[in-house]
Order: structure tokens, then sequence, then C-alpha cells
């Protein structure tokens, strides 16, 4: 399974649609506490993409992820992966990439960082032109994760 | 409102009436020139004016009813801060009786502290001068100002200099608070200039806190602002942060018991000393040479407020440690009330270049939320539409005389896309720049976009000639930044495809790519309108279109072939016109990966 933690559902459904056509099953998950009650304990995933500006709980109270920790949502991603690393370090991070259409200075080179310190891909969306590349670069990081 | 200029124009008046003009001009000039050094200076022109052997500056610190040493001529204490006077020594006669005091032989009396010092500089006699005056400002003072201990020559007329000291006392007092005024015009001036330099907040604030240690002596400084929406306070500028934190990691103050953040509530000032546990640990702090002394946290107010609405405080300014300079060497003292004037002073200086850098920047933001969001939306609709393509869901159910439909759509939106990309590239002044396989990552691409365009156009399918495969893919890498480098290809093809005959089947573009031993040149060819000549040397420029491009009266702005040029010399390549026989031909020269490397810029 390759697992969406994003939001923006319009904006990663054709990328589903190829995966799913490439016989890839797909989950998308629109929040990271969403993401992170799916993935902590789970024993089995191909991958998980993250988006680095993802979106929590709207009830704040009830998140794992609050405004401070986050830097106001707009490193959600970043602290979700660190989270789940934690919680499920079989999995994590190593089956994990990061997704991104930042053109922040500040919030990419701290993306940067974290994906080079848990060595995964750190992609950004707008680098596809369509959904066929998209999923070849999926299809390429899935098979450096399992040979 | 107060005339901060009025204590010149008292001084001025006083002068009149002073005897001693050479003493008057020195004053004036120093109050004038040196106000962060007048104290020091006073004493010294008085010095050299007045037959005194020796002269010190006290200030008078209404708040605990002691006298602090500020300024000394031809003695040398070691440490100022330690020196307090009481009031019941000679010193503080003068301040409890507003009148000037002179001791023949002040060895003899038990009033007077420092007998060592006495024997060190050879002094006998003492006259103590209030420095007294009611002049009002917009700031608090005390009354006295200060004291002047001053030591006769030996043997010297006592009496006339008490009277000369008298008369120019209240003088000097004046000139004293004057001194704070001119301070205030500098730490003015340096504040706007520097912040005509800054282009964003964060700019502005660090090239503030310069002024501030280099004007006022502030070992060091914070300024944090608060974040509205979320209610907490973040740090924007720092004098210096200890190795090994991110400013991340202090970044943001909740709401909490932090001394700081009870300055933004109650929105006055605080003054703290040792110890600092309030403030959290040390290495969370602004970094200081030595022990951390003293702390004074500002309310910074909403500059700009709404006819009968109240300033509220949108920040805090922290400082710690004044440092005072005497005789070459830099000495930790006591902030004073002057330093509080001036620092209340400067922080209402601040909050109104906060707020027309947050004006100025607003727009900007808006502008580039508004571009975010744009390019978003086009990204969104071309994947749906390239995948409905690849799927053939539309080919299979357009008629015929539609089929081109879904191509230009895409074609559309790629292109707003593309002019989107290529001016944020162009305005991002670092770009990030990797190796690049040139043949996969880029040129593989070209085919599919001409052809893409050529159907949105109705033009003659291209023919399209490149390098043999086989060189094409042993290409070396090239340094650049993956974006700019698809971008200036994609236009010089775009190009190709807007400016082609749109008779015949002649259409064709060529790609002829070079390795040479720094660079990787491509030389790109149409055969389509060309470029007259005496088009040629203006293709470059912004804005600018050839005559007979005019006339095809296309999309677009006339802004790629500058932006490409740009991006190329960015890369540390070029773009470059090529002189050929029909159609144009562009080359565009890309520094080898290995030649970076070995000359990083």
């Amino acid at each position: 399974m390759i697992c969406f933690v994003d939001e923006d559902v319009s904006q990663i459904r054709p990328w589903a649609s190829e995966l799913r056509a490439r016989e890839f099953e797909v989950a998308i998950y629109r929040n990271a506490d969403v993401g992170f009650n799916k993935l902590a304990s789970r024993e089995q995933v191909q991958l998980v993409l993250i988006d680095v500006m993802l979106a929590a709980d709207a009830d704040e109270a009830r998140s794992r992820y609050s405004r401070v920790a986050t830097d106001s949502y707009m490193k959600t991603g970043l602290v979700f992966l660190e989270d789940l690393a934690i919680q499920n370090p079989k999995l994590f991070p190593r089956r994990a990439a990061l997704l991104t259409t930042t053109t922040i200075p500040k919030l990419w080179n701290l993306a940067q960082e974290t994906a080079t310190h848990h060595q995964i891909p750190l992609l950004r969306k707008t680098d596809f032109a369509s959904p066929y590349e998209f999923g070849n670069r999926i299809c390429d990081i899935v098979q450096s994760i399992h040979g | 409102m107060t005339d901060r200029f009025q204590p010149f124009r008292d001084a001025a008046q006083c002068s009149f009436t002073c005897h001693r003009k050479d003493l008057y001009t020195k004053l004036a000039s120093a109050s004038f020139d040196s106000p962060g050094e007048f104290s020091v200076q006073a004493l010294d022109i008085i010095r050299e004016v007045l037959p005194l052997r020796a002269a010190s500056l006290y200030r008078f610190n209404a708040a605990s009813d002691v006298l602090a040493l500020r300024a000394q001529s031809g003695l040398d204490y070691q440490t100022y801060q330690e020196f307090e006077l009481p009031l019941n020594t000679l010193a503080g006669k003068a301040v409890q009786t507003r009148t000037v005091h002179s001791v023949q032989n002040v060895r003899s009396s038990n009033e007077y502290r420092d007998t060592a010092l006495l024997e060190k500089y050879q002094l006998y006699s003492m006259l103590t001068v209030p420095l007294a005056i009611n002049v009002p400002t917009q700031y608090w003072y005390p009354t006295p100002l200060g004291v002047l201990c001053a030591y006769p020559e030996a043997k010297k007329d006592i009496a006339g200099l008490s009277a000369s000291l008298s008369e120019a006392a209240p003088f000097i007092a004046r000139l004293y608070l004057a001194s704070l005024e001119s301070m205030k015009m500098r730490l003015r001036t340096g504040l706007v200039e520097r912040s005509a330099y800054s282009t964003d907040t964060g700019s502005l604030l660090h090239r503030a806190l310069r002024v501030l240690q280099d004007e006022l002596h502030i070992e060091a400084a914070s300024v944090f602002l608060l974040d509205e929406r979320n209610d907490f306070l973040r740090m924007r500028g720092v004098t210096r942060l200890p190795k090994n934190i991110r400013r991340e990691d202090i970044f943001l103050m909740p709401k909490s018991e932090d001394p700081t953040y009870l300055t933004l509530g109650e929105g006055k000032s605080r003054r703290y000393r040792e110890p600092f546990d309030a403030f959290g640990p040390n290495e969370r702090l602004e970094v200081v040479a030595g022990a951390r002394r003293e702390c004074l946290c500002f309310p910074i107010r909403q500059a700009a407020v709404a006819p009968g609405d109240t300033a509220r405080s949108i920040g805090v300014l922290r400082v710690f440690n004044k440092q005072i300079s005497h005789e070459g060497r830099t000495l930790p003292g006591w902030f004073s009330w002057e330093d509080i004037a001036l620092l209340d002073f400067y922080t209402e200086m601040l909050a109104i270049l906060v707020h027309a850098m947050h004006r100025r920047t607003a727009g900007e933001d808006d502008f580039e939320r508004m571009m975010h969001g744009a390019k978003r939306n086009l990204h969104v609709a071309i994947q749906n539409l390239e995948l409905m393509e690849s799927r053939g869901a539309i080919t299979e159910r357009l008629p015929a005389e539609l089929a081109y439909t879904h191509s230009n759509a895409i074609a559309a939106l790629s292109d707003i896309e593309a002019q989107i990309e290529r001016q944020d590239l162009r305005h991002t002044d670092d770009l990030e720049l990797q190796p690049i396989q040139l043949w996969g990552a880029v040129l593989a691409k070209m085919p599919a976009l001409i052809k893409r365009g050529t159907v949105a156009e109705e033009i003659p399918r291209f023919t399209i000639v490149m390098n043999e495969d086989g060189l094409l893919q042993r290409l070396p890498e090239v340094q650049g930044n993956l974006q700019a480098v698809f971008c200036i290809f994609r236009n010089i093809v775009d190009n190709a495809v807007k400016y082609a005959r749109t008779d015949g089947d002649g259409n064709r573009i060529e790609f002829e790519v070079s390795v040479h031993k720094e660079t990787v040149n491509v030389r790109v060819t149409d055969f389509g309108i060309g470029i007259p000549a005496c088009a040629v040397p203006y293709i470059f420029v912004d804005g600018y279109r050839a005559p007979n491009a005019q006339a095809r009266n296309p999309s677009g702005i006339g802004m790629g072939l500058a932006d490409v040029r740009e991006l190329a010399r960015k890369m540390g390549g070029d773009v470059r016109y090529v002189d050929g026989e029909s159609g144009s031909t562009f080359e565009v020269i890309l520094l080898k990966a290995s030649a970076a490397r070995k000359n990083p810029q």
C-alpha cells in the first residue's frame, strides 16, 4: 500500500489514480492526526508520502500537533514524520518521502535538512509534469526501499 | 507638546550671562557632537578652562537615594558600578541642600569616603556643585540631575572657582539634558538610515539592534514581536545567540510567566538584576561576555492607532548589560534614567519602522500568496487533464473536429504555469544548484512539448533533429537548477513553435549538443520566421519583440529571452544568439558539474 498524508485531495487524486493504474493499493489520509492513527501501529506499508505543510485536526485540543510545535502548521509534516519515527521505528522514517510545493526558502531548507538527516526523498510537487512522471518516480522510490 | 530643543535654547540663553564664553562654546559642541560621551568630555573641558586638578561627575539615582559615579577626569577608579555614594557624604550634601559646598581641607573631613584617592592624586580641597534645572521634558528626570565634584589645583582661589562653577552649573545641567536630545537624533538617524537597506522585518531588526549596541553601548539585546493569530511571541532579532542554539528553538514564546511575556501583557517596562532564573536557562538567552548583571524589558507599542483606541503592545525589546567606556576600557555599568529615557524613545522609533515595513511587505505577501494559489490551481488542472489524456479518455469520446481542444487546454495552462515559474525563478536571489542529467531531465522532454505546441497552434508538424542517441545519453552532468534549465529550453522551443512557418511542411527544429572543457553547449535551431538583423542587438532586452514577431501578435509579453539569459547567467552559463542563414539559432551554455565543483562560486 502507498499512503498519501495530505489535505490537498484534488491535487493528489490524479497521482493516486495513476498509482492505482499501476496496481498499487492507495490510501489518502487528510491530516496528520488521521495519518498518525492509521500508521502508528501499522505493520506493513510500501511508502508513505507526507506533505510538509500538512493539516492537523481542526480541534486543537484534540490534535497531537499544536500550533506552537508546528510553527503555525507550516511544518506539521516534519513533526508528524518525527512522531511516526518514534512510534513505529520498524517502518519509519525509512518508508516515507516528503512532498511539498513550498517556495519559502526557510521552509524548503528545513524540509531538505529533515530529508537528508533521515535519508528519505524530498519531492517537489511541481516537478512532475504529469501523473505518469509521478508514477515513474514513485516506482523508483519503492524499488529502492524494497529492492 | 514639549519642544525637544528647548534645553539647547535655554543653554544658549544662559550663555549670554556666562563669563566663560570659551567654556560655553566647548561644552555646547561636546553636547551636540558627542552626546554619548558628554559626561566625560564635559569634565575634560572644565579642567581645561578652570584650574582643576581633577573632577568627577555623579548622577543622582532618586529611586535608591544614592549618587552613582558617571565620569571622571584626572582620576581613575577601576570599576564604576560599585562606586556609589550615599547622601551622608560631602557630595550627598549638595543633593540635599541644592547649593554649592566648598571644603578647604578635605583630608580632615570625616564625610569624605575615599581618603586613599586624596593621597594618590594629591588633592587638598573640593567643591561639590549640584546640577539642577527645572525644564519640562517628555520623560522623567531626577532633581538634581547629579553632582559635579571639582578638586582645585593646590593654593588656587576656591571662592573664585566656586562662583564660576555656580554660574556654569545650570548651563551644564541644561547641556546634559540637551545631550540626550542629541542622542535621540543620532538614534533616529541611525535607525532610519539602516532601515532603508532592509528588505524585511528580520533584517530591519538585526540592523536596528546594531544601532543600539553602537550608540548606547548595550551589550546584548533581542526583539520579540507578537504573533497575534497564535498569541505567542516570536523572536525576530537578536544580537547573538549561544552556539548550537537555533533561533527556531527559542523562536516561539507562548503565554507564560517569562518576564518578557509579562512585559508585553502589562505594557510597562521592567528591570531585573541577578538572578535571572525567571527567564529560563542561560543558554537560551542572548550571549554576553561575562556575567549577566541587569536586564531591561520594554514593551513595543503599536505605532498606528485608530482614534479612540489605546496603543497596545506588539512586541518586547529586551536588553542585557550596560557598558561604560573609560580611558579606552569597557567597564560594566548599570542602566541609568538616561538609558531608560533613550530606550523608551528607541522602542517608539522601532514600532514606527516595523509598522512601515509591515505595510510595505503586506502587499508583496498578498501577491505571493495569490500567485502560490494560482500555481497550485494550474498544477491541479494540468495534472487532471494529463491523466485524462494518458488514459485515452478524451480521444475516444470527442469528435475529430474537437480533438485539439484538450491539447489546447493543457498547452494554455502549461504556458501560464511556465510564465509564472520563469518570473519566480528570475526574481529568486539564490537558485538552488545541483548536478542535472541534461538529456533525461530536460532534452528528452522537448519533443513532447514541441508536439503539444504544434497541435495547440495548429501549425504543420515539426521534424525534430537531435544528436545521435549515444552521445546524448553519455552527456556529462551539468550544474544548474532543474526548473530553471527546463524553463530556458522550454522558452526557446515555445518561441520556435510560436514563430514557425505556417505554410508547408518545412518546420524543423534541430538540437546540436557539444561538450567542451568546462561547458556543455546546446544549439537550438529553428527554421521559422527568423530575427531581422536590426532586431538582433535588442532581443535580450526586457519587453522587446522584433517587428516581424510583433506582426504575429502572439501571446506573452516579450519577457522570455531576457528571463532565460538571466537564469542561465545565475547558474554560471549563458544564452547567446548565433547568426545563421535562416530561422533562429540560440546557444545555451551550461557549466559542467565537474567544472562547477572545481570552481565553486
